[in-house]
């Protein structure tokens, strides 16, 4: 007969009982175990969600057959709880469940390990290691969502949750790898709890992070408690990271528990969290320490959000000077108008923020512009007899311009639709044959839609001529003018033409991807932490705050002790001489080019299929002046910068930060780091980096920089 | 010449008072406060005003108190801080001094602020306050959305329903019930009082920092000859307080949206030969709207709500917008604003909205509210 000993437990075998199981298919498991297997097991332990009748006749082979070692039965009971019992030939003797649970789910776990054969574990070959989402250079890395391809391994695992799962107000996990994990223990709980998944590691995007964590806090009760799951604890970084949210959200009676599925041996992570199953310690290092990059090994880093090796097949690409082409023809006419060139800028027609703007009043008031409106007019001679605007100030001035050089009616409406029109106004539409629309602006062509839709609502015409002219195309793509174009004859009578007497290509970015409006949350973040933010803080967020204004001047963040710049001569890409502003917005438009390139191997697309990101040469080598760097540090997004050539470019412009002539990178640097344009760097970086910057308030900003 | 100034703060600082918080360029401007300084309803705004007006001018501002900070400042828990700045004008005060001198004579021009926003006001997303008054306390340019009322960290706009809860939040720490903001008249009122401070956010002047916010006081009376010898009730507002007390309990709650702005005649598009009290009272006409053509049909629909539900509350409102006063005691039949004269130059918008808080609830007489 077996005794009962808790150290018999050091290295149970475990095995799943299917649902209808019984004690003498458990009998059958342990007589097919391997030779060596039996060997090592110090006791046999059957796991089931659903109860097991004992029945002695099956126990006593069963008890033959586990030769006196301990054969313990787990099975999911009321209250979410796990009954643990000692199988012995005359009954079932109940134990202390919580050494049991412990002991049996650690081996349950560490067997469906082995019996994935290494599926989820990668381990390089060669001179190659891991980055993982935490930033710890690694030998290692385990992907355990890579665990769960069939529903029993599913049903083994979510077993262990359901305690959890079962006592929690609402559930976070890590990671969405492992999201069916915990959807398949709140399933066969038949539990209905808020539940969501971190974005991405909170080293990499803290603010999405607490997004999710405020969302599901607010879906609790005050006293409620919070479960979270993370895959595997490694550095123990994520789950401080979560426990610093709370903190800073500390409500009275909320109880944060945190377990994670697998652990590494590491007293640190194992004193953060519980932890279901622990796997051996591997070799790692800190990200400025690393022994591994100091042999010439190459770092693979690991997603932070899907947490794979994504990143492995990333082909780079180059900003070259025809993708600025298109743009310096504007460029060239306007550069030195002040105040035409806008960004960060609320309309005040439509009340649309608009991170690239162009003051139209302005615009419209250049002699050159005059002159090349006029001979867009002449063009169209004998094709109009009555002028429409919308009503605002540009369009207005247009009008009247288009007035004079056609000699025919004018109407101002914004929409056309008949019940706003006056009866005579209406009529003077009814005559028409031959309709032009000025415009200042257009971006999408929802306006143009607009008044055809209301001409045709309104049955007026037929009109022989439909044509839409505007000062300024700004189409976010080429293929966005063309498809203006056909907007405007496609399914018409009327022949019809679109024309414009500009044009530039320009991201329509909104308030949600606006590099200022991103800069305003990263930099009131650093001021926040002041008593009284410095005057360079204040200044620049005195501007960034008046959307209604705009940015006319100076579109970069310049620390303290940097001046603005104007372009050097001899650029590749950028005429010499402009402003910043300017220069901004020829990059903004080249890049925009880049992203819309007809030749997909050229194009600046990181999403599926392309997957080309920035290439690093870029500002290491094409464009070595300082104001392009930090203007390409402003403009281009996150994803394409890429994971590794993002990290190298990273590296790259934090060395050359040293170099007195591209201190103007700095301030750009350090946003597009707060933001996470680009990879993060720790603390000891932003000190080496920053300090000179800051002096006395290096401390403040850098808890602002940081700040989860 | 630059010529010293001292402004005392009484224990109930009235709008009068404040209205003579100014200085000509250059001036050095010193405010003496005690321990029972403190604004009576309906001031807030009007401070907040007066200070934005007196720190664009003076060369200096001290505050110089009778009486002592705590001498564990750096550690000090909202209990320990004086009343006066715990309340949304004390805070303005502070940030627009320069200096900080106590009764001891302590200088503590570098610590004083730092500890209330740093150790009290970020630590609590925004709030501050003790069981008379709760106040959310935007700071320009960096805070101008506090954390209470954000969804992320972002200074995106909050939702109605966030701003929602933190006035229900608020009202809560003041002993107004767990339902306070729960009823569909309240909820009308703090959709009132989210377009005010939805227009502060985007009506914000870029010309200087300061101190703005939502501020939620609390007045509670046990009998009726406390009314007229109560400081903290302006003036204006007795015959209303006596009237409402005879019918229902003690009491009362006033939420101010108090800014440094324009104002809101100056903001809305003027109509020919219009002089500004009538286009201050056009803003409160259903319709009109100072923002831009977007088709909505709720454009416009923000100030005019708040008559109806002030009515049904049987509330007064208070306008303090940029030189004009204005007050509509809805409690009475054919009500209608009246103008309330305040000495000129104090730019800024405050709209106050004050009633007393029933055991009833206001959209159903027999159901209770939870107090």
């Amino acid at each position: 007969m077996s005794q009962w000993n808790a150290n018999a437990l050091e290295s149970p075998r475990a095995f799943y009982l299917r649902e209808g199981s019984s004690l003498a298919d458990a009998g059958e498991k342990i007589s097919r175990l391997a030779a060596d297997e039996f060997r090592v097991a110090s006791a046999f332990a059957f796991i089931s969600k659903t109860p097991i009748v004992f029945d002695a006749t099956s126990a006593v082979p069963l008890l033959q057959y586990a030769a006196g070692k301990p054969v313990v039965l787990l099975v999911a009971d009321k209250g979410f709880s796990i009954k643990t019992d000692l199988i012995t030939q005359t009954g079932l003797a109940q134990l202390e469940s919580e050494l049991v649970i412990a002991k049996v789910r650690n081996a349950d776990l560490l067997q469906l390990l082995h019996e994935d054969a290494g599926a989820c574990v990668f381990e390089p070959y060669g001179n190659y290691h891991f980055v993982t989402p935490s930033l710890t250079h690694t030998t290692r890395f385990m992907r355990i969502g890579d665990l769960l391809h069939d529903l029993e391994t599913l049903d083994r695992l979510a077993f262990w949750l359901r305690p959890h799962v079962g006592k929690a107000n609402a559930i976070l996990v890590d990671n969405w790898s492992i999201a069916s994990l915990i959807l398949r223990a709140l399933q066969l709980e038949r539990l209905d709890l808020p539940f969501d998944c971190l974005p991405e590691h909170p080293t990499h995007n803290s603010a999405g992070c607490r997004t999710v964590v405020e969302r599901l806090l607010s879906r609790i009760p005050a006293a409620g408690k919070l479960v979270a799951f993370v895959s595997i604890s490694g550095s123990g970084k994520l789950v401080q990271h979560l426990k610093d949210l709370l903190a800073e959200r500390t409500r009275a009676g909320l109880c944060f528990e945190c377990w994670s599925i697998f652990g590494y041996e590491n007293k640190k992570a194992r004193e953060l969290s519980g932890c279901f199953a622990l796997v051996p310690q591997r070799e790692t290092y800190t990200n400025d320490d690393c022994k591994l990059c100091a042999q010439g090994s190459v770092a693979i880093p690991i997603d932070p959000a899907a947490y794979h090796l994504k990143s492995l097949h990333e082909p780079v690409v180059f900003l070259s000077k025809p993708h600025a082409e298109p743009a310096k023809p504007f460029i060239d006419r306007y550069r030195d108008t002040p105040g035409l060139f806008l960004v960060h800028h609320d309309d005040r027609n439509d009340g649309r923020h608009h991170a690239f703007d162009l003051d139209m009043v302005t615009l419209i008031s250049h002699p050159e512009f005059a002159e090349r409106l006029v001979s867009q007019f002449k063009s169209l001679e004998g094709e109009v007899d009555l002028v429409v605007a919308p009503n605002h100030e540009p369009g207005k001035m247009l009008a009247a311009e288009a007035g004079k050089a056609f000699h025919c009616p004018i109407i101002i409406h914004d929409t056309l639709e008949r019940a706003a029109l006056s009866p005579a106004d209406a009529q003077v539409i009814a005559n028409a044959r031959k309709l032009l629309i000025v415009d200042d602006v257009v971006n999408s062509g929802s306006r143009l839609k607009r008044y055809i839709q209301s001409l045709r609502e309104g049955q007026y015409g037929p009109f022989d001529a439909f044509n839409y002219l505007v000062a300024v195309a700004r189409p976010s793509s080429p293929q966005n003018l063309a498809a203006l174009s056909k907007l405007l004859t496609a399914g018409h009578t009327w022949k019809g033409a679109f024309y414009s007497v500009e044009q530039i290509i320009l991201p329509t970015w909104s308030k949600d991807q606006c590099p200022w409006c991103l800069e305003f949350d990263f930099i009131s973040r650093i001021a926040r932490e002041f008593s009284r933010p410095p005057q360079w803080l204040s200044q620049r967020l005195a501007k960034l705050r008046d959307r209604n204004a705009g940015i006319a001047d100076e579109p970069l963040l310049l620390l303290p002790g940097v001046t603005s710049v104007v372009m050097g001569e001899e650029s590749p890409i950028c005429p010499g001489g402009v402003s910043s502003m300017v220069a901004t917005f020829l990059l903004a438009s080249a890049l925009q080019s880049h992203r819309y390139d007809n030749d997909p191997k050229k194009q600046l697309h990181p999403g599926f299929p392309v997957g080309n990101v920035m290439s690093p040469e870029n500002v290491s080598n094409r464009y070595t002046e300082g104001l392009i760097r930090a203007i390409l540090l402003r403009l281009v997004r996150r994803a394409e910068w890429g994971q590794a050539p993002g990290i190298e470019t990273r590296d790259f412009l934090l060395k050359e930060l040293r170099q007195a002539n591209q201190k103007t990178i700095a301030g750009e640097l350090l946003f597009a780091l707060g933001r996470g344009a680009l990879p993060p760097i720790s603390t000891g970086t932003f000190t080496s980096a920053f300090a000179e910057f800051f002096e006395g308030d290096l401390e403040v900003v850098k808890s602002g920089f940081f700040k989860t | 010449m630059a010529t010293k100034l001292q402004f005392r703060i009484p224990e109930w600082a009235s709008v009068e008072d404040v209205a003579h918080w100014n200085c000509e360029a250059g001036d050095e401007v010193e405010f003496r406060v005690k321990r029972e300084s403190g604004f009576n309803l309906f001031t807030t705004g009007a401070a907040i005003s007066a200070l934005h007006r007196v720190r664009s001018k003076a060369s200096s501002i001290t505050i110089r108190s009778e009486f002592s900070f705590p001498a564990n400042i750096r550690t000090v828990s909202v209990n320990e801080w004086p009343s006066l700045f715990l309340t949304l004008g004390g805070i303005a005060l502070l940030h627009a001094a320069n200096r900080v001198i106590d009764a001891a004579g302590a200088d503590l021009s570098s610590v004083a602020f730092d500890v209330a926003w740093r150790q009290l006001i970020l630590k609590a997303g925004g709030i501050i306050g003790d069981g008379k008054s709760q106040s959310l306390v935007c700071r320009e340019f960096d805070s101008p959305i506090p954390e209470a009322v954000r969804s992320s960290e972002t200074n995106k706009i909050p939702s109605r329903k966030e701003f929602e809860s933190v006035l229900a939040k608020l009202g809560g720490e003041l002993g107004a019930g767990k339902k306070f903001f729960g009823s569909i008249t309240e909820a009308g009122v703090s959709g009132f009082l989210f377009e005010a401070f939805r227009n502060a956010i985007e009506h914000a002047q870029p010309d200087q920092e300061g101190i703005w916010g939502v501020s939620i006081e609390k007045l509670l009376l046990q009998v009726n000859d406390e009314i007229v010898q109560r400081k903290q009730i302006p003036d204006i507002l007795r015959d209303f307080v006596g009237r409402r007390f005879l019918k229902r309990s003690g009491f009362w709650i006033c939420v101010t949206v108090a800014d440094y702005g324009l104002g809101i005649q100056t903001t809305l598009p003027p109509l020919q030969d219009e002089a500004e009290w009538p286009r201050l009272l056009r803003a409160f006409e259903r319709g009109t709207s100072r923002k831009p053509k977007s088709g909505s049909p709720n454009r416009g629909q923000g100030l005019p709500n708040i008559i109806d539900e002030a009515r049904r509350l049987n509330a007064c409102i208070f306008v303090n917008s940029t030189g004009l006063a204005a007050l509509y005691d809805a409690s009475v039949p054919h009500s209608a604003w009246s103008q309330i004269p305040i000495p000129s130059g104090l730019r800024g918008t405050s709209i106050s909205i004050f009633w007393p808080v029933t055991s009833e609830s206001p959209d159903q007489q027999t159901l209770t509210l939870g107090l």
